[in-house]
């Protein structure tokens, strides 16, 4: 098994190794907190986040699921913890959080991911806009399945979950972002 | 926008993260990686490094280590004064067990 002998050599240290584990995945880590964060920089610098934190905490990776699945979890928990940091710096502060409402689609920035087709760029900057407001799971689902295309099989191993949990998790998202997009579109 | 209209909109927004493409990976990701990788291995050999990192961190530091000062030089001095009391006074009563005191003619006392 090529993953097996791969982590033996990360978890020995070798650099070679660990710099092939960045060209293979980096696509993978960045495009995933592309999706999520919706910023190109934040995105990035998750991406460099996520590696170093890789490399460190290999010696605790079981092999029980594949590398790229260990890779999508270290990712999306980044994610939304740098979702949470910039929301708590945004409204001024830890404490006025706890009395703000949550954002509304309209106070959020646009977001235009560069791999959307022309024809639906208009579109899918108001979806990022409606995805943004979604719960945690169903945003990560969403986002996954969406733009990392991945299966609800796959989504369940990177959240530790169902396949009937994915799809509950897909079916909610998509209710809420039909309740967001009917007030958005409203006359 | 007629209901039926809108309908159509909101589906085709839902629908229109179909067919994305991946995103270009910036440049040079995986340098900026060993970069960041090599200063987190640096800031692990000196973990309190963090505290020069920040100048606030650097102050509260600085008075701490001024306040503790304080603190010990004062303690010492309390200390030192009161073994040379307990000093003299020990002097004193074994002087006078022997008759070792020898009193001024000035002094007014005895």
């Amino acid at each position: 098994m090529i993953d097996a002998d791969f982590v033996k050599l990360l978890k020995a240290g070798d650099e070679a190794a660990f710099s092939r584990l960045v060209e293979m995945h980096q696509q993978l880590v960045y495009n995933t907190a592309l999706g999520l964060l919706q910023s190109s920089e934040d995105a990035e610098d998750i991406a460099q986040e996520v590696f170093v934190q890789a490399y460190e905490s290999i010696g605790t990776f079981k092999g029980e699921a594949r590398l790229s699945t260990w890779l999508y979890r270290i990712t999306v928990t980044k994610s939304l913890d740098r979702i949470k940091y910039l929301s708590r710096k945004k409204r001024g502060g830890f404490v006025l959080s706890l009395f703000s409402k949550e954002d509304s689609m309209l106070d959020l920035p646009d977001f235009n991911h560069p791999g959307v087709k022309l024809v639906n760029k208009e579109r899918a900057t108001v979806l990022f806009k409606a995805m943004a407001t979604l719960p945690d799971n169903q945003r990560i689902a969403f986002t996954l399945h969406k733009v990392e295309g991945l299966s609800h099989q796959e989504i369940g191993e990177i959240l530790n979950c169902t396949i009937a949990s994915v799809e509950a998790l897909m079916h909610r998202a998509k209710q809420n972002l039909r309740k967001l997009l009917t007030d958005y579109y409203k006359p | 926008m007629s209901d039926i209209n809108r309908e159509d909109e909101i589906l085709k927004t839902i629908n229109s993260l179909d067919g994305v493409e991946k995103a270009e990976v910036p440049a040079f990701l995986s340098v900026k990686v060993k970069a960041r990788l090599a200063a987190s291995k640096k800031e692990n050999a000196f973990p309190f490094m963090f505290l020069l990192a920040k100048p606030a961190w650097s102050f509260a530091a600085l008075a701490i280590t001024i306040v503790f000062n304080i603190y010990m030089v004062t303690q010492v001095n309390a200390e030192h004064q009161q073994a040379a009391k307990t000093k003299d006074v020990a002097i004193e009563s074994f002087a006078k067990e022997y008759g070792m005191i020898s009193y001024s003619a000035y002094d007014k006392s005895n």
